[in-house]
């Protein structure tokens, strides 16, 4: 007979065995004496999008029971919105890793203990090291939450490459503001007049306070806010006028607004003459782009693109261009000349350092983590070559190049990938292409949940722990939105982890140890964040439990940055540089000109296919999500928008199935025909299309933009070119 | 405590069906392919006369690669809906009135009402979980080794009352195991244990 040997799993604890007196039995009974159980209020930041709003969270039990937004965050005020909500019940959905996880098959895995883990990844490591080099390893994450550790373990081993998401973000206004302006400004929504929110669905993409200033300012105040944008967003919804220009043309819309601005002298010459270099340059280059010009290219009227302009003129400084986020920065060919545009246009209005205009980030200077660091090695040049000498030189090199890891993968140059908080198999392009990540000889991801990446890629699964089961170093709120005065806030540990999962840190320990660098990880959070916050005055204490704190001794200025008298920007002149030099000496102009969209819809059944985001989704990330997937479905969300009229030339009318058609791809949706959707495109929401069976809620819901758009790099900034796609329709069945 | 001979039966019976239910090693694998286990459960279960029909000789089981990946895909879940077996994720997450999340009221979720109760049990008879049940103590295998340790420590209407309070979840369970296409080995070893259960109900009762 095989004997087999009883693995127990409960033992009798070390310092007793013996049944407590207050031990209640029936389950009745303890439910009753549970329920008055001490409420703790403890502090956390939330994960459903990256404004990282800040929730106080109530533990009752060991267990989260009730969740209110933090009253002073800048971003959100005392309000969580429709994806906090979801997201903080959450941590009780059973889909998610809950262990260290091996694969040992096509879609196999089996768990592992962590020591296994560690032990195993760290000596292939150190023979992919040894064989072809450190600049083989690539660190690949969201951004920028893992970058303080990765960045110890990339010195350590001598690899350049940390490469971000953000080029299917907003690279192009990453790389245009850090040329143009040295620094970022952001609309002062509450005080403004006039608003124009291009390609910027602020009501989608939310931040509770953002929204709660523009409504302020438009319905206590009367400002007027103006939305252009192919679809009838969110935000057009709540807007005085709704603008559907033709997608990819927002260019030629912006250099016609500057062209109102300069020939109609309506633009602030003072702010021109003192603040801007190379305006010249740019007006040589675009003094024919009339109105009626920009009407052939982009729909709009010429008198209308004639009223906006005036009308911004006439409320400047207290009006501006939105200076948007993910839309327009990483969608089209001419990404970079029209995030370009933005800054001038802002410019030739004398907005900026204005009230009511753009304002600088209120922001504190953290103080420096002193911790032991690698010695320093020589490292080669970045794999992907961004900031490189080569095609990619004017590339951030701080963002990097996503889409092209699968082909780096493919040409032997990566070998390892530690791939952090992050799913490029759903949402970068092409997913097919993307499963090429594979093929490197170690994967290893570190996500919460059964992600398409970890599913199809990944050797090793590290489960990091739910964003209320850590702790992670403070933050400024700032960004996006407006504040007189800085604030810091911090993500604690609300409860204990759920399963068998691990803080980033500790991850990065264990591996460290495994490769010999464990003495540079010989840290806690807490000593890292007792550091940053040394010089404002305050305990980690403190800060831990107001979660926020704001410094209204250190208010903004918002003037003009001066030195001695003179523009004091940290570009080459001090001014805003209508012109970039970096672009001019890698062949490329200086200022923006007029450049099509690399693509076209020309058949009667072709479209452009558009993305965005709904309110209740942050892409693909909230789409396991059982709660905003209901939704979803309330709402029949998942439906991709067809303008009614072409809908009708094609015979398909709402809630008809079509086939989606491009050159890599084929699927099917439910479709919604609607007028308020311009003619050329059609629009899908970007939260569908999951494939991991794991994650079950979201599998086969929907279909996603990246699954018919090709990897491409845009040159200047490196982005994905995100709408460069052209899909045929039809009508399922023809 | 039962002083009968179902005090040394019942907890064969029942620590041997937990280890069903945990990730499987090469040991139990071997047991169970060399059909005495199956053998040596279904004489303990004849022996507390209980019907064991569905418990007929496994000629389905497959090799043992492909054995834990249908636990892992069954009962930790991977590339296919699962048949989680916990507790709370059968029943409704809380009844305390001060839970204000939107999933209070749902059924599907981890860490219910359950869940502390049977916290509450393992730390206040003395014992300790290991760590990656810690935050699952409602998992299936913990109840039944919890079930086996009041059968032998405790009294008989705190067994009574501890079988009323976690067991009554185990249809549902069975009827995600049919829905997901479990491995038969999996459906029939619940339904199994179903029996043993109401069997041991009846036994205290008498």
């Amino acid at each position: 007979m095989v004997k087999m040997t009883r693995r127990n799993f409960l033992k009798t604890a070390a310092a007793t065995g013996v049944a407590s007196t207050s031990l209640k039995f029936s389950f009745n009974e303890y439910s009753k004496a549970a329920a008055n159980a001490e409420v703790e209020k403890r502090h956390t930041l939330c994960n459903g999008c990256s404004n990282m709003c800040g929730l106080f969270v109530y533990v009752k039990n060991g267990r989260v029971v009730k969740a209110e937004g933090n009253p002073i965050h800048l971003k959100n005020k005392g309000k969580i919105c429709a994806r906090g909500h979801g997201m903080v019940a959450d941590i009780y959905n059973p889909d998610r890793v809950t262990r260290p996880m091996k694969r040992v098959g096509e879609q196999e895995f089996e768990p592992i203990s962590w020591e296994q883990a560690f032990s195993e990844i760290g000596e292939k490591l150190t023979g992919i090291i040894d064989e072809h080099s450190a600049n083989s390893v690539t660190w690949l994450e969201h951004g920028v939450r893992g970058k303080n550790y990765a960045d110890i373990f990339l010195d350590y081993i001598g690899s350049p490459n940390y490469i971000t998401h953000y080029a299917t973000c907003f690279s192009s206004k990453t790389n245009v503001w850090s040329r143009m302006m040295a620094t970022n400004l952001f609309g002062d929504h509450e005080n403004s007049d006039y608003m124009l929110f291009v390609g910027r669905n602020f009501a989608g993409g939310i931040i509770p306070n953002g929204m709660r200033k523009v409504l302020k300012a438009t319905r206590e105040r009367g400002a007027k806010l103006v939305v252009v944008d192919p679809r009838c967003c969110e935000l057009a919804k709540v807007a005085d006028e709704w603008i559907p220009i033709k997608p990819g043309t927002d260019l030629a819309f912006f250099l016609a607004i500057a062209h109102v601005l300069v020939t109609e002298d309506l633009k602030d010459r003072k702010f021109t003459r003192e603040y801007v270099e190379n305006f010249e340059e740019f007006w040589n280059a675009n003094r024919n782009c009339t109105p009626e010009w920009a009407e052939e290219i982009t729909d709009v009227p010429a008198d209308k693109i004639r009223e906006i302009a005036r009308d911004l003129a006439k409320h400047a400084p207290k009006a501006f261009l939105e200076t948007g986020y993910h839309g327009l920065n990483a969608h089209y060919q001419n990404s970079v000349q029209q995030a370009q545009m933005n800054v001038i246009i802002n410019a030739l209005l004398g907005n900026m350092y204005q009230r009511g205009g753009l304002l600088p980030s209120a922001s504190v200077e953290f103080g420096q983590f002193e911790t032991k660091r690698p010695p320093e090695k020589e490292k080669g040049p970045r794999v992907d070559g961004a900031g490189e000498e080569g095609p990619y030189a004017t590339v951030e090199a701080v963002r990097g190049i996503p889409q092209r890891v699968p082909q780096l993968v493919e040409e032997g140059k990566i070998k390892a990938l530690f791939i952090y908080h992050y799913n490029p198999l759903r949402t970068c392009p092409d997913p097919e292409y993307q499963k090429k990540i594979k093929d490197a000889d170690l994967v290893v991801s570190m996500p919460i949940d059964w992600n398409e990446t970890s599913l199809y890629t990944a050797d090793y699964i590290l489960p990091e722990c739910y964003f209320m089961e850590r702790a992670e170093l403070p933050v400024q709120t700032s960004g996006h939105i407006t504040h007189d005065y800085p604030q810091i806030a911090m993500r604690t540990e609300v409860v204990e982890p759920m399963e068998d999962t691990k803080p980033l840190l500790d991850i990065m320990k264990g591996i460290a140890k495994e490769i010999g660098a464990e003495e540079y990880f010989d840290f806690t959070v807490d000593d890292w964040a007792k550091a940053m916050i040394e010089p404002l005055g305050v305990t980690l204490e403190h800060l831990k439990e107001a979660g926020c704190i704001e410094f209204r001794n250190q208010g903004i200025d918002p003037k003009f940055p001066l030195e001695g008298g003179e523009p004091a920007l940290n570009t080459p002149s001090g001014k805003v540089e209508f012109s970039v030099g970096l672009y001019k000496v890698n062949g490329f102009s200086g200022v923006p000109r007029w450049i099509p969209p690399k693509v076209e819809p020309k058949r009667q059944d072709e479209f452009r296919l558009i993305h965005g985001k709904q309110p209740w989704h942050s892409h693909h990330i909230t789409s396991n999500n059982p709660y905003l997937m209901a939704i979803s479905e309330q709402y029949d969300a998942t439906r991709m928008w067809i303008n009614k009229e072409r809908a009708d030339k094609l015979g398909i009318k709402t809630g008809d199935t079509v086939t989606v058609e491009s050159e890599i791809a084929k699927k099917e949706v439910e479709v919604k025909a609607t007028e308020l959707l311009h003619p050329d495109c059609v629009w899908v929401p970007s939260a569908y299309g999951g494939f991991s069976k794991k994650a079950e809620t979201a599998y086969g819901v929907g279909i996603n933009w990246n699954d018919f758009l090709p990897a491409m790099v845009e040159p200047i900034a490196g982005s994905t070119m995100g709408q460069e796609v052209i899909v045929r329709v039809r009508k399922e069945g023809k | 405590m039962l002083l009968t001979i179902q005090n040394e039966v019942l907890p064969e019976i029942f620590l041997t069906i937990a280890e069903f239910y945990k990730y499987p090693d090469q040991k139990f694998y071997d047991a169970l392919i060399s059909d005495e286990l199956l053998d040596e459960l279904r004489e303990r279960m004849e022996k507390i006369e209980v019907k064991t029909d569905c418990l007929t000789q496994q000629a389905d089981i497959p090799d043992f690669h492909q054995f834990k990946q249908e636990y892992l895909r069954c009962f930790i879940g991977m590339d296919q809906p699962s048949a989680l077996p916990v507790e709370s994720i059968y029943k409704v997450w809380t009844t305390d009135e001060q839970a204000q999340i939107n999933i209070a009221n749902e059924k599907g979720y981890l860490m219910g009402d359950s869940a502390l109760h049977i916290k509450h049990l393992i730390e206040g008879l003395g014992l300790e979980i290991p760590e990656e049940y810690k935050q699952m103590p409602d998992h299936l295998t913990i109840l039944l080794e919890l079930l086996v340790y009041t059968i032998e420590h405790c009294q008989t209407d705190e067994v009574k009352q501890f079988l009323d309070d976690h067991f009554d979840w185990l249809t549902d369970f069975k009827e995600r195991l049919i829905e997901i296409e479990a491995l038969p080995l999996f459906i029939s070893i619940t339904e199994s244990l179903i029996s043993c259960i109401e069997q041991t109900k009846l036994i205290i009762k008498s």
